[in-house]
């Protein structure tokens, strides 16, 4: 079965610290056993499940024996390399920006629904990341603390699975269960677009 | 992940060096005591705080391994066993010296968090109530290795509670697996594991407070 | 505005679980979150650096001392006593 797994630099497993063998021009990666015993598997994830597990590096990876779920991630008997998305983590920039934007929207919208109109005039206006991110802090002092969470996106946009994270939790604010897991369908597909994954998995 | 542990023994590797004892083998015996002995005293030190005594109740512990190794079946390590006899010894060592050291000192006492609640955003907080307030700054190894903070973090152990101190000594110092620790303390997994988290949040502490201190 | 939904896993639960973690002690399911947690928060990720470094300085503290003369003397003696000599 194929699934998806970050890794640190090197194709180093991000918990384990295990390098995983990497697959050469004419053969397959060796495999890597998973430690036996209960849920001391190998572990992956399914495209729904990656903006849970940003590293460094993204792979293809090939699963073996039997696979089971565990919240958002598979566990496996044993996994292996199969090849390198090239466009991780060029695209990380791009991915974040997505979450800010998508925040920064949904906190204009907050801010008028609670009559602020003065505050979302104010941070409509700016364009640069900077501005916005001083005007979202200096309204959610004043007040609606709710923009604060796109102060805190943008502040952590160096880190994508905690402004991954961040977007979540501010749609989760706004319309809760629902708009959490439109936030986060909406993070994987943009992944699933602009890394050009297929979602045959 | 695994504690250094130079020279991690296990019940294979023991058997041998029984044998050359119980025969008499000096050099056996002498390589024993060396590989022990600091640990031992250091294990000592956790319940008698007097050198002396501590020697004391060393030299006493291996006078009944030399009795008592010919009855030793092997179903623990050798040094679990003999750190399991050096632990009573040192405990009835230190009531007889005025220091009640109950049995409960072994036993987890209640919850007290690892790090102080303040570090973290209050329930009151918006969006972030449980997160960290501001982020723990790295240690640089530099910094960390230094005989200066190393001398605090030895310091910081001194002053455990007497369970803690022995589960972080044999764990993080000595190197030991946990259930040589369990085998030698007399612990459930559980109760080891509680302890040692204790022990390591307070060690932490205060390499936080030396590290910070430092600081420009 | 409600907060995030639960069960999301919050640093001050997490730095409680980090022995548990450490120790490979934690179900699965636990580890999970535990992992995922970390994904989501640098600050803890620096935590649990901090740990397994302080860990490592400790056993730096165990250092080998060579056994004074006088007792090794002392528990030759013993030694050869006990062995019926």
């Amino acid at each position: 079965m194929l699934a998806w797994k970050f890794f640190a630099a090197g194709a180093v497993a991000p918990f384990t610290g295990v390098p995983w063998p990497l697959p050469s021009e004419s053969a397959h990666a060796e495999w890597v056993e998973g430690a036996p015993g209960d849920g001391k598997g190998v572990h992956a994830c399914s495209v729904e499940d990656l903006p849970y597990w940003f590293d460094q590096e993204l792979w293809r990876v090939e699963l073996g024996g039997p696979v089971t779920r565990s919240g958002r991630q598979l566990v496996a008997r044993r996994g292996r390399l199969v090849g390198r998305v090239a466009t991780w983590p060029e695209a990380q920039d791009e991915f974040t920006r997505g979450c800010i934007e998508r925040t920064r929207r949904r906190v204009l919208d907050g801010l008028l629904q609670a009559g602020r109109a003065e505050d979302a005039q104010r941070l409509a206006a700016e364009h640069e990341l900077d501005a916005q991110r001083d005007a979202a802090f200096a309204i959610a002092a004043s007040g609606p603390a709710f923009a604060g969470y796109l102060f805190d996106a943008i502040r952590r946009q160096p880190y994508p699975g905690l402004c991954a994270y961040i977007a979540a939790n501010a749609a989760a604010a706004q319309d809760g269960r629902r708009g959490h897991d439109v936030e986060r369908t909406t993070q994987v597909q943009w992944l699933a677009k602009h890394l050009a994954l297929t979602r045959d998995d | 992940m695994p504690a250094a542990a130079p020279e991690l023994q296990t019940l294979a590797q023991d058997s041998p060096l029984v044998e050359a004892l119980r025969a008499g083998d000096e050099r056996a015996f002498l390589g024993l005591v060396g590989s022990l002995h600091p640990a031992m005293m250091r294990f000592a030190r956790g319940f008698v705080r007097s050198e002396a005594s501590a020697e004391d109740v060393v030299q006493d512990t291996w006078a009944v391994v030399l009795e008592d190794i010919d009855r030793f079946e092997g179903r623990s390590t050798l040094r679990s066993w003999i750190f399991g006899i050096l632990g009573n010894l040192a405990r009835t060592r230190a009531t007889r010296d005025g220091r009640v050291i109950p049995l409960s000192a072994l036993e987890p006492t209640d919850g007290e968090p690892a790090v102080d609640p303040a570090e973290f955003l209050p329930p009151s907080h918006p969006r972030w109530a449980g997160h960290w307030a501001k982020w723990p700054e790295p240690w640089p190894e530099e910094q960390l290795l230094t005989r200066e903070t190393l001398a605090h973090v030895g310091d910081a152990i001194d002053r455990l509670p007497e369970g803690q101190r022995a589960v972080i000594q044999l764990r993080d110092v000595e190197g030991w697996s946990s259930e040589e620790v369990c085998e030698a303390l007399g612990l459930s997994d559980v109760n080891q594991r509680v302890l040692l988290h204790r022990a390591r949040s307070r060690v932490r502490r205060e390499i936080v407070r030396h590290v910070e201190r430092r600081r420009p | 505005m409600s907060r995030a939904l639960s069960p999301d896993l919050d640093c001050i639960v997490a730095v409680e679980q980090v022995t548990d973690y450490l120790e490979g002690a934690l179900p699965l399911e636990a580890r999970t979150e535990f992992e995922q947690h970390l994904v989501s928060c640098p600050g803890c990720v620096i935590y649990l650096r901090q740990v397994r470094a302080q860990v490592a300085a400790s056993g730096k503290l165990a250092e080998p001392r060579p056994v004074a003369e006088e007792v090794t003397r002392k528990l030759l003696e013993m030694f050869h006593a006990s062995r019926g000599g």
